[in-house]
């Protein structure tokens, strides 16, 4: 129980230097902005005709806190983008943290809103929407702070919820259909389902024809799905992870025809602490007047965690 | 992933598809970014959901809307400007999570209707020839 219980502190507890946690705040902040500068008419949606919204009743419009002329969703929007660059530069407050938090919830599922089943989804902004909540309720990181607690947990939790999307896609396969979910001929019978008369994805065909690559693309589900939520636990394992993770999502592109949005939140599980040693070691190298001097801070070793400091 | 059963080989798909006409009768194809903020899956689930419950009115409304949307982003191409959630990133724009067709190229005359149609289709059989599904038209709006 002693040892669970320190694995426990040493996951969410353990020093870590502020990189990751800045590196995850712009991360996320530019992975929100990409997303809503590639949808400039979202806020218009709420003039659209009358007959569109027949299938939003008041909870769910409750829910997102919809209502409010598009003029005034308009400006939330140009504010929404101008707060999410301004924290990509690392101009980041609590309150702006949480108004962006607000925002993206509010914003998030407009493209779901009219006749999602089982929705509406939030398009690749879920992870910004909780990540934002949890930048603006941690301790700020600065640059030059040294390695402590606070800078481990809210980026640990981000990363194992990005990693859990992996694990419930599973378990809900396992709840909703069960093991035969992971049989070649499932897998056939989805990629089937994803030919359609306008358009197939390129490789739909290739892989439906042959068993043995519909039995690849269960092997290939099965790692995805129960095998890759491990990266959230192992720095090791997400080296390898990552890469695997891209080339997965990109075969299923080419495959099935489904985009992941949520692709360049893997960037999440690079270890930016360990780059930016790296870039200030050389940069003392090149040129030892003009380096800063944070070495000494990152090899100033950790502080206790707060919750032990009395 | 979808997480459904999809070892059945004998049930019939279906889905929603969307045609303009233009002055000269002639069918279209529809921009995807025709609608944006909204990709046709969007616009597809409210055919499947809310469709079979509006009223004449209603449906009309939106066929209109729609229409008009079409008529727009083909003008806007035909003058070689972007159109719909490309108009700020370009080809950087982030996708929807689905595959689509490419925008119908060579639409010279305005688009004047709408048609809505279900197309129908054995995965199996599609798989092996593309031409093979049948489509029904439900709905077809003019412009007036």
């Amino acid at each position: 129980m002693r040892t669970l219980s320190r694995a426990w502190e040493t996951f969410w507890f353990r020093p870590a230097d502020p990189a990751g946690l800045l590196a995850a705040r712009a991360i996320v902040c530019a992975q929100a902005l990409w997303i809503l500068l590639s949808r400039p008419d979202l806020p218009a949606i709420l003039g659209w005709p009358h007959a569109f919204w027949l299938g939003v009743d008041r909870a769910l419009a409750g829910r997102f806190l919809l209502g409010l002329p598009t003029e005034v969703e308009r400006i939330l929007y140009a504010l929404l983008l101008g707060a999410l660059a301004a924290g990509i530069l690392g101009l980041f407050t609590r309150a702006s943290g949480l108004a962006m938090a607000v925002l993206l919830y509010h914003f998030a599922p407009f493209e779901d809103i009219f006749s999602s089943r089982g929705g509406p989804f939030f398009r690749g902004l879920t992870v910004p929407v909780v990540a934002l909540v949890l930048f603006a309720c941690c301790e700020k990181p600065k640059w030059r702070a040294p390695a402590s607690p606070e800078f481990r947990w809210p980026l640990a939790a981000i990363q194992v919820l990005f990693a859990f999307t992996y694990l419930s896609s599973g378990l809900t396969k396992l709840l909703a259909v069960g093991p035969r979910w992971f049989t070649a001929r499932n897998f056939q019978g989805l990629v089937l389902g994803l030919i359609f008369p306008e358009v197939a994805p390129p490789w739909s065909r290739l892989v439906a024809a042959s068993a043995a690559l519909c039995q690849a693309g269960v092997f290939a589900a099965i790692f995805l799905d129960f095998v890759l939520v491990l990266l959230a636990f192992s720095p090791r394992l997400a080296r390898i992870a990552v890469p695997i993770l891209v080339a997965g999502h990109l075969l299923v592109i080419e495959v099935m025809g489904v985009v992941f949005l949520g692709l360049p939140l893997l960037l999440l599980f690079v270890n930016w602490g360990a780059l930016a040693r790296r870039a200030e070691k050389i940069l003392l190298a090149v040129a030892p007047r003009k380096a800063p001097g944070i070495l000494s801070v990152w090899e100033a070793g950790p502080e206790p965690p707060r919750s032990l400091r009395r | 992933m979808m997480s459904v059963d999809a070892t059945d080989r004998t049930s019939v798909h279906s889905m929603v598809a969307f045609r303009a006409v233009d002055r000269l009768g002639r069918e279209w194809r529809i921009d995807p970014q025709a609608w944006s903020p909204l990709f046709p899956q969007a616009i597809m689930g409210w055919y499947e959901t809310v469709y079979p419950f509006s009223s004449s009115a209603d449906r009309e409304q939106v066929a209109r809307f729609l229409l008009a949307r079409a008529e727009d982003s083909r003008l806007r191409e035909s003058q070689g400007l972007r159109v719909g959630n490309e108009r700020w990133l370009g080809p950087l724009a982030a996708p929807d999570t689905n595959l689509y067709w490419s925008p119908p190229e060579g639409a010279t005359e305005p688009f004047v209707a709408l048609r809505v149609y279900r197309f129908f289709w054995h995965p199996t059989q599609l798989a092996r020839d593309p031409a093979q599904f049948r489509r029904k038209l439900f709905y077809e709006c003019s412009a007036r």
